[in-house]
């Protein structure tokens, strides 16, 4: 009986937090989501919505393509980081890692600096080629902006990942006949497939749900988080942003899941 | 014997960090041969099994010829050779049989032709039915034959195989080990495995290169290798030898149990030390014989027991001496040992 007791104790914890910090804020924003005229139909209206739709379909296919995007990226530095080292090798690692510091905000200036109006990309172009060039407050900018704060997050996760790789299983297959690209495609990648997606998911999740740099851009970029804020502060629709939240939590939910489920259920920690 | 002939002419190499892990080495692996290199870890062989697979290339001097051709610097997936990792190296996310197959569907080899020589293969290895296995739901010992399995299936030139046997636990490792000698003769496949253990290369072995320190000592079968060592580490490493200490004058070999009679022109032994293998050494009554020495222990091993010996020379003595003769510990014993069975070394 006495450990049984030690047992639930140790428990507790969790419980509380769980309640907490889960169940408890989860529930409340169900409830303040029907807490209208409409109740429960306002996920009907957010359904027949297009702006709605339009920015949830935006955001979806902005993740994707952040997070694919990311992954390339961050597994041929990461595996080019791991297997070759240099002067300066660590250096570069943590310049590498340095925007997991930077919020949002930041995120967003260092994207307007760079092709903003008055910034480097444009002032390069009307000087060389007297054209203008300005991307910082599209989609395009808000691409840039989250992949260069997923690479870290997956960078690290990958190049953990790629340490543990066991040299002997490549060598076994390059032994069998198979060139570069095979050994990639038959151990490289099969091996790294549990890293790529909890660092996949954590990049989807971060990227669905950010808001600082979008913010930062422009006020007319409809990523979900956005119209979450706009409804909120500026329309005072509380019940619809609450719903809106809730949508926007189920739909990466649902999509880390499906991802997951593609490769087997091999992903303990993922966001 | 069908098969590819091995030469390596003065194969070194030296790392970046200025170790060198093998000194220039030339040997030759006849067709069909079965080659093992012997030797400590550290010594060298491993380096040396990787730069015939053409996983090291060997410092610039050297040559790797495969038959009349020059590997040297062909990479190891052109090759052609088969290899067995110390760790079996299988893929996790592929069965037993798409383990076995990959390096024929490397080649591009038709779907029919693959499932063909898999089923052969898995035959000779003794796997069948364990083709849709996943490769975590395997023994040690299927384990290692897969790996075997998959080498030998695109028919390579050459089978090279690093410590095959190391990573099973001892019982399953004698048993196995007479299973591939017999398997390996039959593929009569030019193959070279390392080991560091000796019985592993007696059993399996055609020839035994003997290596330290990056040095191959000796090359020869193991019989010869047995009866004839060419120094002390060979003799030490290949089958336990006794190092007996003493003072030579006049062909009388002095030792502190007493002396022994060395035939003439033995007077060349160097530091005064002479070797003799364990069950070399008869035991008599101490009245018989000039040397004597004291009874430490006895170790019953069935088929044999082990007697060491006190008080022969300043180091201990094992014998290898019939099971059921009985000695107390403490007893007196005479010691017979012929003079064919004198091995007399260079130091190493």
């Amino acid at each position: 009986m006495n450990s049984r007791y030690f047992f639930i104790s140790c428990l507790l914890p969790l419980a509380a937090f769980s309640f907490a910090f889960l169940a408890l804020p989860l529930v409340r924003l169900l409830f303040a989501s029907i807490d209208s005229e409409l109740g429960f139909g306002i996920y009907l209206e957010i359904l027949t919505n297009a702006r709605y739709m339009n920015s949830l379909l935006y955001t979806v296919l902005l993740s994707i393509a952040v997070t694919i995007a990311a992954l390339f990226i961050s597994t041929t530095a990461g595996l080019f980081l791991v297997r070759n080292h240099f002067p300066g090798h660590r250096v570069l690692i943590a310049v590498l890692t340095f925007p997991l510091a930077f919020p949002g905000v930041v995120i967003g200036f260092l994207i307007i600096l760079l092709g903003g109006r008055q910034g480097l990309t444009n002032m390069l172009a009307q000087n060389l080629f007297d054209t203008r060039v300005i991307f910082a407050y599209s989609m395009t900018g808000l691409f840039l902006g989250y992949l260069y704060f997923s690479i870290p997050r997956v960078l690290l996760t990958v190049m953990a990942a790629a340490e543990k790789l066991d040299l002997s299983l490549e060598e076994a297959a390059r032994s069998l006949g198979a060139s570069p690209t095979k050994v990639l495609r038959d151990v490289i990648l099969p091996a790294l497939t549990p890293a790529l997606i909890a660092s996949g998911a954590i990049a989807f999740a971060t990227a669905m749900g950010a808001f600082g740099t979008a913010f930062t851009l422009a006020t007319n970029i409809d990523v979900l988080p956005m119209i979450i804020y706009t409804e909120f502060t500026l329309s005072a629709n509380i019940a619809m942003s609450c719903a809106l939240s809730v949508v926007l939590g189920l739909v990466t939910w649902i999509l880390l899941i499906f991802s997951r489920s593609l490769t087997g259920n091999n992903v303990a920690a993922a966001g | 014997m069908s098969g590819t002939q091995i030469q390596l002419k003065s194969c070194s190499k030296t790392f970046p960090d200025g170790t060198r892990a093998l000194s220039p080495t030339s040997i030759n692996v006849s067709p069909g041969e079965i080659l093992a290199l012997l030797g400590p870890s550290g010594c060298g062989k491993t380096t040396m099994l990787r730069i015939i697979a053409g996983l090291e290339s060997p410092d610039e001097t050297g040559k790797v010829f495969f038959d009349d051709s020059d590997v040297t610097s062909i990479p190891i997936e052109k090759r052609s050779v088969g290899m067995v990792f110390q760790s079996y190296a299988l893929f996790p996310n592929m069965s037993v049989r798409e383990n076995i197959g990959y390096g024929l569907k490397i080649k591009k080899i038709s779907t029919e032709k693959i499932r063909d020589r898999v089923d052969e293969v898995m035959a000779l290895c003794q796997l069948e039915g364990l083709g849709e296995r996943n490769i975590k739901a395997l023994s040690g010992g299927q384990r290692q034959r897969v790996a075997l399995a998959r080498a030998v299936a695109p028919q390579p030139k050459i089978l090279l195989l690093d410590e095959p046997l190391s990573a099973l636990d001892a019982g399953l490792r004698d048993q196995l080990r007479d299973e591939l000698a017999i398997l390996l003769r039959s593929l009569s496949i030019t193959t070279v495995f390392v080991t560091h253990d000796q019985a592993e290369a007696m059993a399996i072995a055609d020839r035994v290169a003997v290596m330290q320190k990056g040095h191959v000592l000796q090359i020869d079968d193991p019989r010869k290798l047995y009866t004839a060592p060419d120094n002390a580490f060979v003799a030490r490493f290949v089958g336990a030898a006794n190092e007996l200490s003493g003072r030579l004058n006049n062909n009388l070999f002095s030792l502190q149990g007493g002396s022994l009679q060395l035939p003439e022109g033995i007077s060349a032994v160097s530091d005064d030390k002479i070797y003799v293998r364990q069950e070399a050494i008869k035991l008599i009554p101490p009245s018989e014989s000039e040397l004597k020495g004291k009874v430490l222990s006895s170790t019953f091993l069935g088929n044999s027991q082990k007697i060491v010996l006190s008080d022969v020379c300043e180091r201990l003595v094992n014998v290898i001496t019939d099971p059921f003769s009985k000695y107390e510990i403490g007893q007196e014993v005479g010691l017979l040992i012929q003079v064919e069975d004198i091995l007399v070394l260079r130091d190493d």
